[in-house]
């Protein structure tokens, strides 16, 4: 050292400074290692928006309909299979004391996994929502004789017909917790569409708070059907950042199905509440005041006497209304909610509500495939509108501004948009990419009933007979092998040179 | 005596780490069933595989003799100079030009052995692309699928039962996911592609690995030589989904290889028209 | 340098050692994510389907209402008209005759209108005058006889109307071109369906839910076709006419808030008060232009 360091020895030492930076580097491993922030259901900008006492209710009434990531509630309202066998009494305790907690019992599913220490949930009779009951178990259960000993308390005593579930909710946790391995960083812990990695993703990771799945096999007033999901989730979504989940087990699969359907259960059930709360929200409220201040100016113009609105006015007002809306109707507006969607969930899983085409696909052959392009270009159709001359999905509604529903506002980039307000491009026909499965009854589906939250309107039932239908299949599955030669302006004349893409 | 402590406690600290890398090394060779060795059960599963793995030991032994000698060495170089008596002189050296010849052939013969001998397994595994059967007859490797690398999963696409692969998807193709059929017991090629960024199919049991590279279509052979399923990765990392790159390989006889397709396409070119209950 | 002893010397190999270890153990843990929780233990906790005592209360409900039915007052007609409070211009039409966007063959056989705001004679069209809930004492009678909704030339008609949940409506098409009935309801399950050219016998719609406030029906492929529905799960709603004029039937006599609705100010007015006598029962509603963004 040539000078004099006015700083200490300690810290010029080599050695020292190896030893700081070794330091800090394991600081920096270590803190990448602190739990995160808990996991937590996010709320709706919507109820975000609710004054707030109708926010505590409809926090409150979430809470309880659907608890938090940790202590999930699991609502016996919808159907969801949470997990468990269930069974019933079908002979009661009789009192002799050996018999003390001990009943006969029949089970529904499988009585062979009954496992001693699996939580016992009574759901009828005196042992139902009874608090000395929250903590039974299973003792013993012997499948012989069907005798069940739980462990817990021994009154209230359960009567015949008493019914019950053992190990209530494995599904719903086990769901959950695949859910959170696998599918959380896209779909978020509230199934929101907004996880940690979404962002980065073009299409967006599906929100599934509407309550709307694109690719279903049911008709296009109903939901998303378990298996939908359930080949989702092995079979992936080509051309989108979902992928194939083939190697996660059946069970695992099934469960997190489940509680794919019940986030799903859970965001509508908020979206729809928030509806039915909308006169209660600052945008109510701030709409209010200026409606008041027009009537005020309208009235003061013609010399009319007035008074004008305060925003603390509007929001007492807003209050009252609310508190009156509470105390009257709110319970049942719930209800309905929850009665509907309970309805739209099982309706969804019932085969009758399964498109099935009433004739076989009509043979893939050179004219169906040319009566399918026919009916492509034809107007009774307007395929081409949006997915183009070609297929190649640019047809002119891409080129248009469209106004946002329900408002006059139009969407700042031209091109469709989907129920969930991102862009959407009409589908690429020429790379032979089917997003929703491609099997000729899959795209028969999408054309039959449409695909839910889209533009794609369906055509089945009275628009297109079956058979013009798999044409349509045949012509658009053959788009992929063919030259990008345009396609010709037939003899009957449906290609109208006034329909030629470059309207703009 | 206080400065002799220190040295001791290096040296044996250095020879101590070299034995305890030993016997892990041999300990994990020798009971294969803690998974600390190569994947699987350590044997390679294909035709190409175990030659390469001979070359790993061979290449394995040479650096095994090579390290316990340095090792040694090294020990006694420590142990010696910590326990170096006051009044001991170093022995100080200007090099030695022999020495320094020696040092510089003997691995350079070692290393052009290395580079000599594995040519061979090189060349068929990258340019023959074929192995010999029992009687001595070359054996070109069959093309059965396409398969394409994307974030993050596997598409393949298989030729319909009886025709070979097109380069171009043809109307009668089979698709699966995640899922690579093969036949066993005879080599077989892919043609390796990726949709989006650089991935690489690797086989582990089968030793087969090749990266995926945008816009090339890469052939890659290999030979399941038993009936049953290998695990199938993506070992480049490609994204934060990376890890989901997992798949299998199903090695199968002929007949279950074309039973299969059958079913896959019979699945795969459903039409729906018949009872819901039945579909599955 | 302070000179180290041999133990201090020792105590730091072992520290950097053990510190080297602990890092690169730590570094493998699996919090990348940002959010914590996914391994940890849940639980699930039971909610019966229905709380006793919320369906003692849905189930007392109706029979209050019924109660109160005897209607003492007996029933008013409600006539009135919405006034459009200022100066109006007519609107240009979106598209002068043969200039359409899109299938200018089909939909430029006349001038596609505005109808965003429509006066005639100081009377404002198109405005909703409904009730959101059954009024009590009311008797609600059948939905009654299917009710179109046509498609000419490119535009909604009509362009607003009020439907009764379960009632059916048929969607017709008059022009040669497909349209796609698209539905953005609130509370029922949105309809996107092709209705094929000139198609007489029409698609089938019915709304299973009633919605609190119309909501936007539009066409996919004609991007300017725009009409408003509003299903009620009672009869007292309406639709202004060209002229402003309305007509509610059958109303209870007593008060009643109604919600006043135009597209171009949405909720006009939240709570209409109007207290109806047996018979009928005239009322003026003003709806000053600024309301309507004007």
């Amino acid at each position: 050292m040539f000078r004099h360091s006015s700083k200490p020895q300690w810290a010029t030492s080599a050695s020292r400074q190896f030893a700081c930076w070794m330091a800090f580097g394991v600081a920096c491993g270590l803190a990448g290692c602190g739990p995160g922030p808990k996991a937590e259901f996010q709320y709706r900008d919507s109820t975000l928006k609710l004054i707030p006492d109708a926010q505590k209710a409809m926090k409150k009434t979430l809470k309880e309909g659907f608890g938090t990531p940790h202590e999930l509630v699991a609502w016996d309202r919808f159907p969801i299979a949470y997990g468990g066998v269930r069974g019933s009494v079908s002979a009661p305790d009789e009192g002799t004391k050996s018999a003390a907690r001990t009943v006969t019992v029949a089970f529904e599913g499988e009585a062979g996994q009954i496992e001693s220490g699996s939580p016992l949930q009574w759901l009828t009779g005196p042992r139902a929502g009874d608090e000395k009951t929250a903590s039974d178990t299973v003792a013993a259960f012997d499948p012989k004789t069907n005798e069940l000993r739980w462990s817990g308390s021994a009154e209230p005593t359960p009567a015949a017909g008493d019914k019950f579930v053992v190990g209530f909710g494995e599904a719903l946790r086990q769901g959950r917790a695949v859910y959170m391995k696998n599918c959380m960083h896209c779909h978020g812990v509230s199934g929101d569409g907004a996880g940690p990695t979404a962002e980065y993703l073009y299409p967006r990771p599906r929100d599934y708070r509407l309550g709307v799945f694109k690719f279903t096999s049911t008709l296009a007033a109903e939901k998303v059907s378990r298996d939908d999901l359930h080949r989702v989730v092995k079979y992936g979504i080509p051309g989108t950042y979902m992928p194939s989940f083939l190697l996660l087990g059946e069970t695992e699969t099934k469960s997190v199905v489940e509680y794919v359907r019940w986030l799903a259960v859970r965001g509508e059930f908020e979206k729809r509440t928030d509806d039915d709360l909308a006169d209660y929200s600052q945008d109510a409220i701030d709409d209010t005041v200026k409606k008041a201040a027009a009537n005020f100016e309208a009235a003061k113009k013609a010399g009319e006497k007035a008074e004008k609105l305060t925003l603390s006015q509007a929001r007492k007002e807003a209050n009252e209304a609310f508190a009156k809306y509470q105390k009257e109707d709110l319970e049942t507006a719930l209800e309905d909610t929850a009665a509907f969607l309970a309805d739209a969930w099982t309706r969804a899983d019932d085969a009758a509500n399964v498109i099935v085409p009433s004739v076989p696909r009509v043979a893939d052959d050179a004219e169906s495939r040319d009566r399918g392009r026919l009916l492509y270009m034809s107007d009774k159709t307007k395929c081409y509108t949006c997915h183009g001359m070609l297929g190649k999905g640019d047809g002119a509604a891409t080129e248009d501004f469209w106004k946002k529903p329900g408002t006059e506002v139009l969407y700042p980039r031209r091109g469709l948009h989907d129920a969930w307000g991102q862009i959407l491009q009409p589908r690429n026909l020429t790379l032979g990419q089917y997003r929703g499965g491609r099997r000729p009854v899959d795209v028969f589906r999408r054309i039959y009933a449409g695909i839910k939250g889209t533009p794609m309107p369906g055509f089945g039932k009275t628009a297109l007979k079956d058979e013009e239908i798999w044409d349509i299949v045949n012509y658009a599955m053959s788009i992929q092998y063919q030259s990008s030669q345009p396609a010709k302006a037939n003899a009957g004349g449906h290609v109208a040179a006034t329909e030629a893409p470059a309207a703009k | 005596m206080k400065a002799n402590a220190v040295g001791k406690f290096w040296s044996l600290f250095f020879v101590l780490t070299a034995v305890i890398v030993v016997a892990v090394s041999w300990l994990s060779w020798y009971v294969p069933s803690w998974g600390w060795w190569l994947p699987g059960d350590g044997q390679a599963h294909s035709t190409i595989g175990k030659r390469i793995d001979d070359l790993f030991y061979m290449i394995m032994i040479i650096v095994a003799l090579t390290f316990v000698a340095t090792q040694v060495v090294l020990g006694y170089v420590l142990w010696r100079g910590a326990t170096i008596k006051p009044e001991e002189k170093s022995l100080f050296s200007h090099g030695s030009h022999s020495l320094e010849v020696i040092w510089t052939i003997v691995p350079s013969g070692i290393l052009l052995f290395i580079a000599l001998y594995q040519m061979d397994v090189w060349a068929q595994f990258r340019i023959k692309g074929a192995i010999k059967d029992s009687h001595g007859q070359l054996v070109k490797p069959e093309p059965i699928a396409e398969v394409t690398a994307r974030q993050f999963e596997w598409r393949i696409r298989y030729p319909a039962r009886g025709k070979p692969l097109n380069p171009k998807p043809q109307p009668d193709d089979i698709y699966t996911v995640n899922e690579l059929h093969t036949p066993s017991g005879r080599p077989v090629e892919i043609t390796l592609r990726t949709d989006d960024v650089q991935h690489a199919f690797f086989v582990p049991e089968l030793r087969i690995k090749q990266d995926a590279v945008a816009n090339l279509k890469i052939p890659v052979w290999f030979d399941a030589l038993e009936n049953r399923e290998y695990e199938m990765l993506c070992a480049e990392l490609c994204g934060w989904g990376h890890y989901k790159m997992k798949a299998k390989l199903v090695a199968q006889p002929d007949e279950e290889f074309d039973a299969w397709k059958e079913r896959v396409s019979a699945e795969q070119f459903d039409d729906g028209y018949r009872k819901p209950v039945e579909e599955k | 340098m302070v000179r180290q002893t041999t133990r201090t010397k020792i105590r730091f190999a072992f520290a950097t050692a053990g510190a080297a270890l602990l890092w690169m153990t730590g570094s493998g843990c699996d919090s990348m994510v940002g959010v914590s929780g996914a391994n940890s233990a849940t639980t699930v906790k039971y909610r019966p389907a229905t709380k006793e005592a919320a369906t003692e209360a849905v189930a007392a409900a109706p029979g209050a209402a019924t109660e109160t039915t005897s209607g003492e007052g007996g029933v008013g007609t409600l006539k009135g008209r919405v006034v459009y409070v200022g100066d109006y211009t007519p609107l240009a039409p979106l598209f002068a005759k043969g200039a359409a966007a899109k299938d200018p063959s089909v939909c430029g056989a006349e001038a596609i209108p505005n109808e965003s705001i429509l006066v005639k004679d100081g009377g404002l069209a198109n405005t909703f005058i409904y009730l959101d809930k059954i009024p009590k004492g009311a008797t609600i009678p059948p939905a009654g006889d299917p009710i179109v909704f046509d498609q000419k030339v490119c535009v909604f008609t009509p362009h607003a109307m009020v439907v009764r949940v379960k009632q059916t409506m048929k969607i017709l098409n008059a022009d040669a071109a497909a349209h796609n009935t698209h539905t953005y309801p609130k509370k029922n399950t949105a309809f996107n369906s092709v209705v094929q050219p000139n198609d007489r016998n029409g698609v089938d719609l019915t709304y299973g839910q009633a919605e609190k406030e119309p909501f936007t029906v539009g066409c996919d492929i004609h991007s300017w076709m725009t009409a408003y529905h509003l299903p009620l799960d009672h009869p007292f709603g309406a639709v202004s006419a060209a002229d402003g004029t309305f007509e509610i039937k059958d109303l209870p006599a007593g008060k009643h808030e109604f919600k006043v609705w135009h597209e171009a100010g949405k909720m006009v007015e939240k709570a209409f008060v109007v207290t109806i006598k047996p018979g009928d029962n005239e009322v003026t509603i003003n709806v000053p232009a600024s309301k309507l963004g004007k």
